[in-house]
């Protein structure tokens, strides 16, 4: 036993040590805007929770249901996290192969694996769920052992699906490989979530804080119907921590009693289940993936069509854009992980276009429509941009040797990224301009100084993600998802924001001008200095978002070495 | 057709590369021999614009690679130590990309790709993703396209790594070719000291950022007649006096694995 644990704590040595090396500045500067993060979830929170209890008979009754629902939606999370991420650590991470051929017990393997995972995939939901249990302690006055049950549950209840996913993780592994169960299981979380966040939408939240809105006390009642089943984890936690903040204490021993030893024992299980499985699942995991078997030029008859469209369009782009748009597409194409979150931008575009039908419901004026619409379309033209183009450059991954030692100057290379990610993300930009001012209603000019305004943002935004993705890219990052998640991702989004309501605040005058002139024949520009400073103050800023931040970015790779 | 002049490089206090000079005619395979980290990589990196020189320049058939970087880099063709490349192309994708790169005309890049392939031994393989290619495969697939836009010069760093004997023979007649038929230059490093041996028609021998020998096999002994045994030596033992491995070789006889 203790020869087990020496080398459970061996095995995390090396992952306490690399945590140690985190540069000091990035600590204090995520700490410092995570702390952020966490406060204004707790004071919604803590808002929210005080409205809840002040609706007159069922007030009370709200609170409990929403502890509920929050416990299900982080279950829920953590079963998805910790599955996709078991995959990554069983059996993909780097240093399996040397652990594979040492004489390591797999037991203690196994639970240092399934810690390292835990704590990887659940720190984050811990870190912005807290905030909202702490919450529930300040509205109801708890006492000291409320927050102590908190504490004392919270690891328990994280068990259960980080188990349960290492289970799930090793039985596909086991049956397919990890890549393409990955694959499978993304495809399905995504089109679960696209599913949800649609059904969500529909029901439209915003409701809840004006109970008056719903005909009857069952339809509002209706909105906070959840799984109620006992068997659920989430039900015992829920069991167990109102109890404390009534400060009822005796209640609290079963439902806690329930998470711990269902944790434990679905801890011995699935060490049982995963040992047993681990070695052929292993060797699984490192069967290269063969996709195509050969033939005339090698290629899938699908695969040929597309090449042959592709190729086509590549040869009328200018440069290296046509070789870039030929090889980055059939990349995007062949990872499951990349191209499934076009189905996200496609819910995200439904939303977008039902929330203005509803607005438009409501009793606003077309041009106020109109100017809320071009901010929000610039955030969701920075939303998709962090994802897809801010991560272009650091894609090219260790490969980048490629381009850096071919005859190639590094600026027509980064040309070359923004023209390919350009295209695609203006033609979203106009599509979602043509619609929501369809749907508003607005007369044509104004369509038409949408369109211009909509994309001088998208060069704007494209040229902000493509330099900056230059200036800090990652091109050991194993995940493209992780691309956007470090301080690169957190400048390109500070900085594309800042430009998205500059560029907006600076049209609202001139835009403002064109809607009064009919009433105002006599001065069409109302104020000429303000007019002339607005226009100025739109070209600069559209000009130095799309040339700076791509000669930082050509500057920083041009210094850099290796 | 290279020349490397007073070419030194510092990371911080450390000096990878040290005044290093040294001249590779044309049709030569020149190996560049040392042991870790004595700076060959690092050498290699800067003669194809992968780093900047702290000091010195390289010219590559007569083009400065600080301030020609394009022209010079037209001439080369780069085979580096790790075969990182794009996982999700397939082989012959991957040399129509790198074609593109070179802007090579699109049907004579698909035959030359096509023949460099199957010239590899890689033609069977050649739709499938290279993610699911060996190393040996990869190093393979990395040569062709080094060879793909008919270079003047191929730098190599460690070729022979993870080809098997067939492979490798494959790859020396290729060199060997590319130099003594078609007048290309080669340049190599390597720590296969029967490679250098067989394959090379001059050496250089780097230790801690300097050259201490250089020249065709003759000339290496005469260099090396100083120290002990140095007359009559194989190169593994010149090498193993010029690096300061003998020392080592003392060592290791009475270490028992």
């Amino acid at each position: 036993m203790i020869a087990a644990l020496r080398v459970f704590l061996l095995l995390l040595g090396p992952k306490a040590r690399g945590l140690r090396t985190q540069r000091p500045f990035r600590l204090v500067f995520f700490g410092a805007l995570g702390l952020g993060c966490c406060l204004g979830i707790y004071l919604v929170s803590a808002w929210f929770l005080g409205r809840c209890l002040e609706v007159e008979l069922i007030g009370a009754l709200i609170p409990r249901k929403l502890m509920s629902l929050v416990l299900l939606v982080l279950l829920s999370i953590l079963l998805i996290s910790t599955t996709i991420s078991s995959f990554a650590v069983f059996f993909m991470s780097e240093d399996l192969g040397l652990l594979s051929v040492s004489p390591v017990q797999l037991g203690p393997l196994y639970f240092a694996r399934l810690l390292e995972m835990t704590l990887h995939s659940s720190w984050m939901v811990v870190f912005f769920g807290l905030p909202v249990f702490v919450a529930y302690g300040t509205v109801y006055g708890a006492s000291f052992s409320y927050y102590l049950g908190v504490l004392l549950l919270f690891p328990g209840l994280i068990l259960i699906p980080a188990c349960a996913g290492a289970v799930i993780a090793t039985g596909l592994t086991r049956i397919f490989s990890a890549r393409r169960s990955r694959d499978l299981l993304v495809f399905l979380v995504v089109v679960a979530f696209v599913f949800l966040y649609l059904l969500m939408r529909a029901m439209k939240p915003e409701q809840l804080l004006d109970a008056d809105s719903f005909g009857s006390m069952m339809d509002f009642l209706n909105i906070f119907r959840a799984p109620e089943t006992s068997f659920l984890p989430t039900r015992w936690m829920t069991d167990a921590l109102f109890p404390l903040l009534l400060g009822e204490p005796a209640q609290v021993l079963l439902p806690a009693a329930a998470i711990w030893t269902t944790a434990a024992a679905l801890a011995a299980l699935s060490a049982w289940i995963c040992t047993g499985l681990y070695r052929g699942a292993f060797a699984r995991a490192q069967e290269g993936r063969v996709r195509r078997l050969p033939g005339p030029n090698g290629a899938h008859p699908r695969e040929r069509l597309l090449g042959s469209w592709l190729d086509r369009l590549a040869r009328l782009l200018p440069g290296c854009s046509g070789p870039l748009l030929s090889k980055d597409t059939r990349i995007f194409l062949r990872d499951t992980g990349q191209w499934l979150q076009l189905l996200l931008l496609g819910a995200l575009a439904t939303v977008y276009i039902m929330n203005f039908i509803y607005l438009r419901a409501a009793d606003f004026s077309w041009f106020t429509l109109y100017t809320v619409n071009h901010i929000l379309m610039g955030l969701v033209v920075s939303g998709i941009a962090v994802r897809f183009v801010f991560p272009a450059v650091s894609l090219e991954g260790r490969a980048f040797w490629i381009v850096r030692t071919a005859p190639l100057a590094l600026g027509e290379f980064l040309h070359g990224k923004l023209l390919i990610h350009l295209v695609p993300l203006a033609g979203l930009a106009v599509a979602l301009s043509i619609l929501s001012c369809a749907v508003i209603g607005v007369p044509l000019v104004f369509g038409v100084l949408s369109l211009t305004l909509i994309l001088a943002l998208a060069v704007g935004v494209c040229s902000l993600g493509v330099g900056l993705g230059a200036v800090f890219p990652r091109f050991d990052a194993e995940n493209p998802a992780k691309i956007p998640t470090g301080l690169g991702g957190v400048t390109f989004m500070t900085a594309s924001l800042s430009f998205v309501f500059l560029f907006i605040a600076a049209s609202v005058y001139p835009t403002y001008v064109l809607y009064r002139a009919p009433e105002r024949l006599g001065n069409p520009l109302g104020h000429p200095w303000w007019f002339s400073f607005s226009l100025a103050a739109l070209v600069s800023l559209a000009v130095a978002c799309a040339w700076v931040p791509m000669w930082l970015g050509n500057r920083r790779l041009e210094k850099r070495e290796g | 057709m290279i020349v490397i002049e007073k070419l030194t490089k510092r990371f911080g206090k450390f000096e990878a590369v040290s005044n290093l000079s040294l001249a590779v005619r044309p049709g030569e395979v020149f190996g560049f021999l040392g042991p870790n980290g004595a700076g060959k990589t690092t050498t290699m990196k800067i003669m194809v614009g992968l780093m900047r020189p702290t000091s010195g320049r390289v010219t590559i058939g007569g083009f400065d690679v600080g301030r020609e970087p394009i022209a010079a880099k037209r001439l080369i063709g780069y085979v580096p130590d790790r075969p990182f490349l794009y996982e999700k192309l397939s082989g012959r994708e991957f040399l129509l990309f790198v074609a593109g790169l070179y802007t090579t005309e699109r049907r004579a890049a698909a035959r030359r790709a096509d023949e460099l392939l199957e010239l590899f031994e890689l033609g069977r393989w050649s739709g499938e993703l290279i993610e699911s290619y060996s190393h040996g495969m990869k190093q393979r697939l990395t040569m062709a396209s080094a060879l793909l836009h008919h270079p003047r010069v191929v730098v190599v760093d460690e070729p022979m790594v993870g080809l098997d004997p067939r492979g490798a023979a494959l790859v020396k007649t290729i060199f060997i070719n590319f130099c003594h038929l078609g007048g290309g230059t080669v340049f190599l490093s390597t720590h296969t000291l029967e490679v250098a041996e067989e394959l090379c028609d001059r050496v250089a021998i780097i230790n801690q950022g300097r050259v201490v020998a250089q020249g065709d096999m003759q000339q290496i002994r005469d260099q090396a007649g100083g120290l002990a045994g140095g007359q009559g030596a194989g190169l593994q033992d010149l090498f193993l006096r010029l690096t300061g491995g003998a020392d080592v070789t003392a060592m290791l006889k009475g270490f028992r694995v």
